[in-house]
């Protein structure tokens, strides 16, 4: 019978996967820069997930993806294990994400632009095509595409709520909103979302 | 798709997600270099802490003090140039408020875009109190200043236009 049970030797491996990023983060902590290769090996790919998601540009996110690691170099003093490391890593990301897109000039033109413009057929238009996505080594499947081309702001708060977990008083106050807003914010990118799922499943079956 | 199928297929899209993604480039190189210019900060002391939330009680009263005192805006203490830039454009803004408000509008949602404007100023002078030298951000809100401004302007008709 073995089910959900932690195997002996599973456990031990977990164990030894613990022990070696407590390991990992202890040097680091010491000024040891060789530790951190190990932590972008383990959390790497997992940082960009979230950098891209949060950002909705491939480009961007491997900026950002590179700066979160960098950050974690220069602020590992901050990590006082009272959470998991991926935790604040994740948390880490996120502050720096948005502080990144910040900078850039097309976060201040998501304040100008006509908060009714995106529909979810908008959305699916954007989608690249097969002679595209033959060339576009970074196409995204499933759900990352209809993410990547929801509003700036409906993007970010849809990330951080409904796939990272965070509270809308959380949210309000990082990206520097009411929490109502948070919260509209979420529901319009949740419609557009299922409008471009619906109207993909749609073109799926006129295809078919 | 009715509306509790279409609730389940994005609950479904999104546990589907997948937990990675691969970047299109090795962006190890990168960290590599910078992590080698850069130096660590070292971790606050205890002490510090404590002291700190110490300090953050008495916050409000200092504030509050030190607002009627100087009659002062104490957010702008690492930031100099930030108040007399924005009195000066304040100023700006409700001498041209003052001016247009007997003139007829040409557009109805001019409020809500000076209204979303001014919570974009908002972020970026907060934005600037954790970069206070950042030249972007100064720069984007003079740009925020200058829209304000724009806005109030062209959603309303000059009088010798009028028929």
């Amino acid at each position: 019978m073995t089910g959900n049970v932690i195997q002996p030797a599973a456990f031990k491996q977990r164990q030894n996967n613990a022990d070696d990023e407590q390991g990992w983060i202890e040097q680091l902590k010491q000024g040891k820069q060789t530790a951190l290769k190990p932590l972008y090996d383990k959390y790497g790919k997992q940082v960009y997930a979230l950098c891209y998601r949060l950002s909705g540009d491939a480009e961007l996110a491997e900026d950002i993806c590179q700066e979160v690691f960098v950050q974690v170099w220069k602020k590992i003093g901050n990590f006082q294990g009272d959470s998991q490391f991926s935790t604040w890593l994740y948390s880490v990301t996120s502050f720096q994400a948005i502080n990144y897109m910040r900078k850039q000039k097309r976060w201040w033109q998501s304040w100008f632009v006509d908060k009714d413009s995106t529909s979810g057929e908008a959305m699916v238009d954007t989608i690249p095509t097969n002679d595209e996505q033959h060339d576009f080594a970074l196409f995204r499947s499933g759900l990352d595409k209809h993410i990547a081309n929801l509003p700036q702001q409906a993007r970010i708060v849809f990330v951080l709520f409904a796939i990272e977990g965070w509270r809308h008083e959380e949210i309000s106050k990082e990206l520097n909103i009411a929490v109502g807003s948070s919260k509209a914010q979420y529901h319009r990118a949740k419609k557009l979302l299922k409008e471009a799922l619906t109207l993909e499943e749609q073109n799926r079956g006129v295809v078919a | 798709m009715n509306y509790s199928s279409n609730e389940q297929a994005l609950e479904q899209a999104i546990n589907d997600l997948p937990k990675e993604l691969e970047p299109s480039r090795d962006l190890w190189a990168g960290i590599e270099q910078a992590v080698a210019k850069t130096e660590q900060e070292h971790a606050k002391p205890t002490i510090y802490s404590n002291w700190k939330s110490i300090a953050a009680a008495f916050l409000p009263i200092a504030f509050l003090a030190g607002f009627y005192i100087n009659g002062s805006n104490p957010n702008t203490d690492t930031m100099p140039w930030l108040e007399p830039v924005t009195a000066s454009f304040e100023l700006q803004k409700q001498q041209l408020l003052k001016r247009v408000s007997d003139h007829p509008q040409i557009t109805n949602n001019w409020q809500q875009s000076l209204k979303e404007l001014e919570q974009a100023e908002q972020s970026l002078k907060q934005a600037l109190k954790s970069q206070p030298g950042d030249p972007a951000l100064m720069k984007m809100l003079t740009h925020v200043y200058q829209r304000q401004l724009d806005i109030i302007a062209k959603s309303h008709q000059p009088k010798y236009i009028q028929i």
